[in-house]
């Protein structure tokens, strides 16, 4: 089994001028294709920007991190949209869709900005369809739920067949029933072979995942 | 196709909030309709003069006498056709006026004044005008027309054309002979569709035989100077015209010289004056040359050109302040979206050229906007000032290429802080 995150000796140092505030104090990490991993850690220490790190948002100040096993810890920031683009699916707490586009133009957004020749409407569609939301396809996302505008952004952070999902707290802002029915389809993205790595704060929920890794204090405990 | 997907996603934002985007637009909108105008007015002023030059015949200087005096004349020639709303000048000094000493009224034009100059060495035609209004009996009636009292060159001067028959020669001149050439509509009216040539026509009571008919000519272009519709004209030697008066030198309303071909109009012009103001000195005549009642004009226009101008430049450049102004306002406010749309994959270059291709749109439509309130103020500035405008496919095309171009300069900058926003601060941005 390859990795599709490799991450050795992770340094991130926040450079405030007069002083330095170190974030990340020198992590390790692998996950294998096909993972679904669950990252848990308090507050302040360090989740946000490993996250951040490994979704190629940020560089880290020091150390290798190997995507697909090559090497991005030097690309430049034309690379790293690409590799985002075509590598990466981010599901956000907040959810993050736009408002001024209707659900299919939302998940279609990240085609926008791809090299490969594709039928955006047709793949939005088919993804849509996937997570159960094929008939308000031209809902605006002030006329869903906040389950369906998750599920949305789920569709979106599929639309480019990324190696790797993303996943920052996705259920934090839904009820436990919305919050459930998101979790029943990451599980049916894991079943069907996706790499995933979800920030959470609840056990609960990082048990229905492989493995889970706690960081504390910028470290991999 | 990707860049009507970028325009068609720029018109989505833009009619998110259609007023803001009007208001944005604005100083494009006007400083375009100006740009039009200026355009639409300098165009119109040069098709006028062209086609005014045309119908007036270019190098022609026309001498008549001046408004103020025509009134008060009493030689029994009617009041010229023609008339020229400003007197001109230095030649109205009282005291060259009183140096005559006889206190009465200026004399009036006649054939000496034509004699004087009709043989310069710029001058290849001559013609006298000395017109009378008479009533002719037509078949319905009386009918009004201008007798024109002249001499043979006239035709060719005005760049009238026969349609039947012959204009009077020298020899009628000297003869005095009763013969008349008269206009379209004079021959309608009188002589219906049967034969002109040949027959008798009476003024006052005097019979004239028929030997032309002129054709139509369409002077409605000319706005420089008024000049009477000429369809009803009667055309009679100068010489007839005089018989039975005690005057002599046969007095005139006006003389008009055709120049040779390269002669300059205007410096002939001031030398017809002078040699016309040793035998009045009182200055009752005016001198008009086309060619410097145009440039006059255009002289007006091109400083009416230079303040649309002005205004123009600096609406557009308002215009473009406020594009700038809005669209960091935009940058500011959309700033989750950015980071959203870098972190799904949009490079610094795509966040450029998404902000730019909306203050393109908007620059554009406000040009289109503008375009038509141009068209809107130069309809208005022809109806108030007089001057005929022409709304020119180029003007269209550069109006819209100045408000595409301030779209783009103006955005670029906004557009560029956007593309530069780091992804991770630009998502937290509530």
């Amino acid at each position: 089994m390859t990795n599709v995150v490799t991450l050795d000796q992770v340094y991130k140092t926040y450079d405030l001028g007069e002083i330095k505030v170190p974030v990340l104090k020198g992590v390790d990490l692998k996950i294998k294709k096909g993972e679904w991993v669950s990252l848990m850690g308090p507050s302040g220490s360090g989740k946000t920007t490993l996250m951040n790190i490994v979704g190629l948002l940020d560089t880290p100040t020091d150390g290798n991190y190997l995507l697909n096993e090559e090497m991005v810890s030097a690309k430049n920031d034309d690379d790293l949209s690409n590799l985002r683009n075509n590598h990466i699916g981010f599901v956000f707490q907040t959810f993050n869709i736009l408002p001024q586009l209707n659900a299919w133009q939302n998940v279609a957004l990240p085609l926008n900005y791809s090299v490969r020749n594709q039928k955006p409407k047709k793949i939005a569609m088919e993804l849509l369809d996937k997570v159960g939301l094929k008939e308000r396809a031209t809902h605006k996302p002030n006329e869903l739920s906040g389950g369906e505008r998750q599920r949305v952004a789920v569709a979106r952070a599929l639309s480019n067949s990324p190696s790797l999902i993303l996943a920052d707290e996705p259920t934090g802002n839904l009820d436990s029933k919305t919050g459930k029915d998101v979790l029943e389809l990451f599980k049916q993205l894991h079943s069907e072979g996706i790499t995933i790595l979800m920030v959470t704060h609840d056990t609960q929920v990082a048990k229905r995942s492989q493995r889970t890794i706690n960081i504390l204090d910028g470290k991999i405990a | 196709m990707k860049a009507l997907n970028l325009l068609r996603e720029a018109w989505a934002e833009i009619t998110l909030q259609p007023f803001r985007s009007f208001l944005t637009a604005l100083g494009i909108v006007f400083g375009v309709g100006a740009v039009i105008a200026i355009l639409a007015i300098s165009e119109g002023a040069k098709r006028e003069a062209v086609s005014q030059l045309e119908v007036l015949g270019a190098g022609t200087i026309r001498v008549r006498e001046s408004e103020a005096q025509s009134n008060s004349t009493s030689n029994g020639i009617g009041t010229s056709g023609i008339y020229v709303q400003q007197s001109r000048g230095w030649w109205g000094f009282s005291g060259l006026s009183g140096s005559m000493g006889s206190g009465g009224p200026a004399r009036p034009l006649d054939m000496k004044d034509l004699e004087a100059v009709k043989d310069l060495q710029g001058i290849d035609a001559a013609a006298s005008e000395r017109t009378k209004e008479v009533s002719l009996p037509g078949s319905f009636g009386d009918i009004s027309v201008t007798v024109v009292g002249t001499t043979p060159d006239y035709l060719k001067i005005q760049g009238l054309k026969l349609q039947e028959g012959r204009f009077f020669d020298s020899l009628d001149l000297e003869s005095r002979n009763k013969v008349a050439v008269i206009g379209p509509k004079t021959r309608g009216l009188v002589f219906g569709t049967g034969d002109a040539i040949g027959n008798i026509v009476r003024i006052d009571n005097v019979p004239y035989t028929i030997i032309g008919v002129v054709s139509p000519k369409d002077w409605s272009g000319v706005t420089l100077v008024q000049i009477r519709d000429t369809g009803k004209d009667v055309y009679i030697p100068v010489t007839t015209m005089a018989i039975g008066t005690s005057e002599y030198p046969v007095g005139l309303n006006e003389i008009i010289l055709r120049l040779k071909s390269g002669e300059n109009p205007v410096q002939w012009g001031a030398i017809v004056e002078k040699i016309v103001s040793i035998a009045h000195p009182a200055g009752a005549f005016e001198v008009i040359v086309p060619e410097e009642l145009l440039a006059q004009q255009q002289q007006l226009q091109k400083i009416f050109s230079v303040v649309m101008g002005l205004i123009a430049g600096i609406s557009l450049i308002v215009g473009g302040i406020g594009i700038m102004n809005i669209s960091l306002a935009t940058v500011i406010q959309r700033t989750r979206e950015i980071g959203i749309r870098r972190a799904l994959g949009a490079r610094k270059k795509d966040i450029q050229v998404q902000f730019l291709s909306e203050s393109f749109l908007i620059s554009v439509l406000g040009g289109a906007a503008g375009i038509f309130l141009g068209y809107a103020l130069s309809k208005a500035v022809s109806s108030y000032a007089g001057w005929s405008t022409a709304i020119s496919g180029v003007g269209v095309i550069v109006a819209f290429s100045v408000a595409a171009t301030v779209g783009v300069i103006f955005g670029w900058w906004p557009a560029k802080r956007a593309s530069e926003m780091p992804p991770v601060d630009a998502l937290r941005h509530e």
